[in-house]
């Protein structure tokens, strides 16, 4: 595609017409600076992208974050919408990796309080959190257990003393999606996650400490308790292999269903059947159903980041607080105005992130009146942020932010680039522990494979859908 | 080791793991799409197995050779997770366009180089070229 064949709407944001290919439903919208439209044409987002907008009942327009870059089905960074409740759903738009997912936890403590035992809390938190490909964690589910993971998500590790009751409000949906159906999950899928619940996996998942650096929006920080110097804790990863097992599962169903529903998507990747029928529900069920299990991983990882904190810091370390935890990898339904209605509408959000305005009454009293926090992870070596989530985002894109820098470079290409023990030596001089399991899980996820995450965020922020509150550096980083 | 039945070829991808495959025949390719997939998970964990004493039968129905290697690279990759095991090799006992019935036999293992979340329809479409003979498809893994 070219850029000459978009039209400009703003200076972040250009749409692709529904004319330019006659299978289109909706026209696709692109959230972008313009530096960070030439990536987006350089590899296959935007074709993608169009294929997206030839998704039955979509309404609005089909759209990518500012972080997008290519996939499979579904581009990372993409959103859509279906008509509730006749509209597809399609395990593309949210991806095998469900609720994969971004929480920060918020400490008493500043920078100076910590400086000297950075190197100790990431040793500690490395030892804490089991982490790497396929890696199991001291909790291992029986089958009455795993269904019980499955039907109350982060509620169940709070049940069983690892997490605290006041977390749940600070959870999107609570941390659990009431629709889950522990029966609709396969056997397989519980086998995969029957030794996963507190672990983080591998490639871009991490748990990082982090200071605050910059504030931007005084009102937001200081609601989100947020402070110049404070330490804060942020947790990025998902449902594991049962969820990669769920999605799996699922598209093979809808491959074999499509026909009997008169569909005909452009790639196979995007696979869907209207949410009503029985394939759809079935799949709505068990894609609830691993969200549940993220939300309870998340929560358990966050007891043992408390437990590694508490081991270090003693009692001086105080308590580590949930700010928030949102989903970038997971389908709402939602109730949004399409041409001045309000509609029930099936929200795909697949490497993207909810992110509502004032006024959203599931959030904790606190929050209610100033907006949703949002979880910006960047590299490693970069910068993070806290965004706030506004009614423009309502209006705009569903309620929708980016999810992160998103990747310019291929895991491979970075391998290829970067001397892992050169870099880990560099962000050691920049004042940053790197604890990792491998050293070419430090070389994939180098700076330099990623976007930059200032130009990322400030897309959102210029474009009114999520407002920058304030910017994290890291000072520890724990990977698989 | 280079094969005379089938070439891998990683061609780029942002994110995710982009493989060609052509081989001489449908069974080849589908040996080819089992290695590349063992390559991603254990660099030579194929090159000098262990005694290979799991065993699991592949037995998939579907509407088209394109879909059938995808289940069946799915179907292992779901037993290499479930098992811990990585499976070398594969023996074929019926095979058309849209049926196979194989034995995999694999060994347990400690770890693995990478994690495949899944095998992607994206972009695979298993072609036979009716010159050459030569079968071909791209498969991408999400990893």
């Amino acid at each position: 595609m070219e850029k000459a064949q978009l039209l400009r709407l703003a200076e972040y944001l250009w749409e692709i017409p529904q004319g330019y290919r006659a299978d289109m439903r909706v026209p696709a919208r692109i959230y972008a600076l313009e530096s960070l439209l030439e990536p987006m044409l350089a590899d296959r987002s935007l074709e993608q992208l169009v294929n997206v907008a030839t998704l039955p009942g979509i309404v609005g327009a089909a759209m990518v974050m500012p972080d997008a870059h290519e996939g499979y089905g579904f581009p990372i960074g993409g959103v859509a919408a279906t008509c509730y409740p006749d509209g597809v759903i399609s395990p593309g738009g949210i991806g095998y990796d469900i609720n994969c997912g971004v929480r920060l936890l918020v400490s008493e403590l500043y920078f100076e309080d910590v400086q000297n035992k950075l190197e100790a809390l990431s040793k500690e938190l490395y030892a804490q959190i089991p982490s790497g490909v396929g890696k199991g964690g001291a909790v291992k589910l029986s089958e009455k257990g795993m269904d019980a993971v499955l039907s109350q998500g982060a509620e169940w590790a709070v049940r069983q003393g690892m997490g605290r009751p006041e977390d749940l409000l600070h959870i999107e949906s609570h941390g659990r999606l009431a629709e889950a159906d522990p029966g609709c999950v396969s056997e397989a899928a519980k086998m995969r996650g029957h030794d996963q619940l507190g672990t983080i996996g591998s490639g871009n998942h991490f748990v990082e400490v982090d200071r605050v650096e910059e504030i931007y929006h005084e009102t937001a920080a200081r609601a989100f308790g947020i402070h110049p110097g404070q330490v804060v804790v942020l947790i990025h990863t998902g449902s594991r292999g049962l969820g990669h097992q769920v999605a799996t599962d699922y598209l093979r169903v809808m491959v074999g269903a499509m026909d009997k529903y008169g569909i005909k998507m452009p790639d196979r990747e995007l696979a869907c059947v209207p949410l009503h029928s029985p394939e759809g529900q079935d799949y709505f069920k068990a894609m609830c159903a691993a969200a549940n299990f993220a939300w309870c991983n998340r929560e358990v990882i966050t007891h043992e980041v408390r437990t590694a904190w508490t081991n270090v810091l003693g009692k001086k370390g105080g308590t580590l607080h949930l700010l928030y935890d949102v989903a970038h990898n997971i389908a709402k339904i939602e109730e949004h105005k399409i041409d001045g209605r309000k509609m029930k509408l099936i929200v795909h959000r697949k490497g993207a992130t909810r992110a509502f305005g004032a006024g959203f009454t599931e959030l904790p009293a606190g929050l209610r009146d100033i907006g949703q926090p949002v979880l910006i992870p960047g590299s490693m070596g970069t910068a993070s942020y806290i965004l706030l989530g506004t009614q423009a985002g309502m209006e705009a894109s569903f309620g929708t932010s980016c999810h992160g820098a998103g990747r310019s470079l291929s895991r491979r290409a970075a391998k290829r680039q970067v001397n892992a023990p050169q870099l880990k030596a560099e962000l050691l001089k920049a004042g940053i522990y790197v604890e990792a399991g491998s050293f070419s899980g430090i070389a994939e996820e180098a700076p330099i494979a990623y976007k930059d995450v200032n130009l990322v965020v400030e897309t959102m922020h210029r474009a009114g859908i999520a407002l920058k509150v304030a910017k994290l550096r890291p000072l520890a980083v724990i990977k698989g | 080791m280079p094969n005379k039945e089938y070439k891998i070829r990683f061609l780029p991808h942002t994110a995710d793991v982009r493989v060609q495959i052509e081989a001489d025949s449908q069974e080849a390719l589908f040996r080819g799409g089992l290695e590349a997939m063992n390559r991603v998970l254990k660099k030579n964990g194929c090159g000098k197995p262990g005694v290979l004493d799991i065993t699991r039968k592949i037995d998939i129905r579907a509407p088209d050779a394109t879909i059938l290697l995808v289940d069946f690279l799915s179907e292992i990759l779901t037993a290499t997770h479930t098992g811990k095991a990585l499976f070398c090799r594969v023996d074929f006992f019926e095979m058309s366009l849209q049926y196979l019935q194989a034995t995999v036999s694999g060994y347990t293992i400690r770890n693995f180089d990478d994690d495949i979340k899944a095998v992607t329809y994206h972009e695979a479409e298993v072609v036979r070229n009716e010159k050459t003979g030569r079968w071909s498809t791209c498969i991408i893994f999400d990893i």
